[in-house]
């Protein structure tokens, strides 16, 4: 049995569900992420898990506890916001010692702890500073400390970097699992930043109007998506409609184009099945319109349409035939610019094959 | 260039607009503020043609300090009253579910905090007099208000205050109150704070300044009540305003130099509340900041 278990929680706002059905166990020490768009009920489903929300039906369960008969104050859940919710009238120190005071931990202890947690969360200096005094990263992280400074059963995040700026956030999102991994505390960490769930999770729940649509670790739920809605939400993907051609060849017709994928993916459909071909953007090679295409490979030509400079990477708009795809080429690679006509190849081991709605097979 | 140049001036002309639209404000403010207070300064610091304190010296004669003393009580009494019942009321507003019900009770406290005066004092008189309609009301239930209770005295002066000072402070303290994170109660909860602890160890913190703030703003408005004091009770209720009037009016004796200095002492107190006031205000602004 999971260190926590969440059965079939349903909570509706005048009856408008929010969460459908939701289950799912964590284990002590791991670190999950609820990922979804805004509304798809990953904060009323940590909310339900703090108690400030009563789940209309379902369970929650802490060990052999069930916690939805314990008040908020008594759950025993570090919870961290994102705006922060320091108390304004109080020093950085003495948000941090709030949680201990209120338990009747002594002065000694208290004494002992709050700068402890000031350097965990590298601020050791920062104690004497009111939140106003401090910028939005260090806040959060005083929230943090102020989380934690109850050695909370389970930690819960709520979209904590979303108020922050890129680079506090991708240095907060890394310092946050750092300190996750070295106090071992179990963590629920909500947020709709599917690079920031893919980056610090051991596993994400995508959620989708209530519902969970997949879990899995990050590279499950990146590679082997398993619903058009995860395929879509997750990183880019190209989704190449079609209908199956020939199964045993793993073949599959898509407009002009004929697609190889693997044999196994397409085991359960009859030709002239619908289907969907998903393939990442970093997946496809881009070459020369008359660089001669290796065997056993799929191969398309296509028109960029659009270049866009993400960094390391190009982002390619194509046009396949009347076909809108996307591809990823290294910056530091052969240069293309727009107009140009270029040849796609994708490995079938590369395609995925969806039908309809329903789950991804490969 | 030209254009930046051109942008420049016009923002310029805008601004020099604006002041003009002050103007007909400042105008007003210099006839019926600083004229009248530069005034009272003058003749309150006047005995004989010359400068001098004599009319503040015979302010502390028994009777006015007697006065000071009724206003001060009045005042610190209702204010209060008005903070610690109006906060409730405030709270319980903000607290409606109700949107139409929330504005409809902002609305009736916007219209009772300017109700006072002598309307007022007819109001309560008809109402709690000897013959007003609730004490004849409560007499046929056999509750006789009266002589235990009168409405032209000191108890029932504070009633009346309080019929205006409680909707001030409501609308004073909503503002505040609705600045109250959720987020602050409920990490207060998470890290293990019954409601009661979140009440005094967080949200009475924070509302602070607000609710002294609006407590010294109470208490210079019931200072410098006067219409519906004497209204309802006439000379019976020794107050600061009252002797004022009475000294200008010459009921008991015409001396315009004594009133101008208790007027002035009455600025001062006014001036240190309203101080007070945008001093805690300021403070409040710098740490929602």
């Amino acid at each position: 049995m999971a260190h926590v278990e969440l059965q079939d929680l349903h909570k509706s706002y005048a009856g408008k569900p929010a969460v459908r059905g939701f289950s799912l166990g964590i284990e002590q020490g791991e670190f999950v992420s609820l990922l979804g768009p805004s509304g798809c009920g990953k904060t009323t489903t940590l909310r339900i898990i703090a108690g400030f929300e009563v789940p209309d039906t379902g369970s929650v369960r802490v060990g052999a506890e069930d916690l939805l008969a314990v008040p908020p104050h008594r759950r025993g859940m570090g919870v961290v916001f994102q705006n922060y919710a320091l108390f304004p009238h109080l020093t950085a120190a003495s948000n941090i010692a709030f949680g201990m005071r209120i338990s009747g931990r002594s002065n000694a202890e208290v004494n002992r702890r709050v700068p402890e947690l000031l350097a965990l969360v590298g601020l050791d200096d920062a104690g004497s500073k009111y939140p106003r005094e401090m910028s939005g990263g260090q806040q959060q992280r005083i929230a943090l400390a102020r989380a934690l400074a109850i050695e909370p059963r389970m930690l819960l995040l709520d979209e904590p970097l979303s108020a922050l700026d890129a680079v506090v956030r991708v240095a907060l999102r890394d310092e946050i699992r750092r300190i996750q991994m070295s106090l071992g505390v179990t963590t629920l960490y909500v947020t709709h930043d599917q690079e920031e769930a893919l980056a610090i999770s051991d596993r994400i729940v995508v959620m989708r109007e209530g519902r969970i649509e997949q879990v899995g670790t990050a590279e499950d739920i990146y590679a082997r998506p398993a619903s058009r809605f995860v395929a879509g939400f997750i990183g880019k993907m190209n989704q190449i409609a079609g209908e199956v051609a020939d199964p045993g060849q793993g073949r599959v017709r898509c407009g002009n184009h004929s697609l190889l994928v693997p044999p196994r993916a397409l085991a359960s459909f009859a030709a002239g099945t619908e289907v969907t071909v998903l393939v990442r953007p970093e997946a496809i090679d881009v070459e020369p319109a008359e660089a001669p295409a290796p065997a056993g490979v799929n191969q398309l030509r296509a028109r960029i349409d659009a270049i866009t400079f993400l960094g390391a990477i190009r982002r390619l708009g194509l046009d396949a035939g009347g076909q809108r795809m996307v591809a990823d080429v290294s910056t530091a690679g052969g240069s293309f610019g727009r107009g140009d006509t270029v040849s796609l190849t994708f490995a079938p081991d590369a395609c995925r094959i969806l039908t309809g709605d329903g789950p991804a097979t490969s | 260039m030209a254009k930046t140049e051109d942008a420049r001036r016009a923002t310029q002309r805008r601004g020099s607009a604006a002041w003009f639209g002050l103007v007909p404000f400042l105008l007003f403010a210099l006839a019926f503020e600083l004229l009248p207070v530069l005034t009272l300064l003058k003749s309150g610091l006047t005995v004989d043609d010359r400068f001098g304190f004599g009319n503040f010296g015979r302010a502390l004669t028994p009777t006015m300090l007697a006065a000071f003393a009724n206003s001060f009580q009045i005042s610190l009494v209702t204010a209060a009253l008005g903070v610690g019942l109006g906060t409730i009321v405030a709270y319980a507003i903000i607290k409606t579910k109700s949107v139409t019900v929330q504005h409809a009770l902002t609305a009736l406290a916007d219209v009772t905090a300017s109700f006072g005066g002598a309307p007022l004092a007819f109001a309560f008189i008809i109402t709690l007099g000897s013959t007003g309609v609730v004490t004849l009301l409560l007499q046929t239930i056999g509750i006789d208000l009266y002589p235990g209770f009168r409405i032209y005295s000191v108890a029932g002066l504070t009633i009346a205050y309080l019929y205006f000072q409680l909707p001030l402070l409501i609308l004073l303290i909503i503002p505040a109150l609705l600045g109250l994170k959720r987020e602050w109660r409920e990490a207060a909860m998470s890290l293990g704070a019954t409601s009661t602890q979140y009440w005094l160890r967080v949200a009475l913190p924070i509302l602070a300044p607000s609710l002294l703030g609006s407590f010294l703003l109470l208490f210079a408005n019931a200072f410098g009540a006067y219409a519906t004091a004497w209204t309802l009770t006439g000379p019976d209720v020794n107050l600061v305003t009252v002797q004022i009037a009475a000294l200008v009016r010459g009921e008991v004796q015409l001396d315009p130099g004594l009133a101008d200095a208790l007027a002035l002492l009455s600025i001062v107190i006014m001036a240190i509340c309203v101080g007070g006031y945008q001093i805690l205000t300021g403070r409040v602004k710098r740490s929602a900041s």
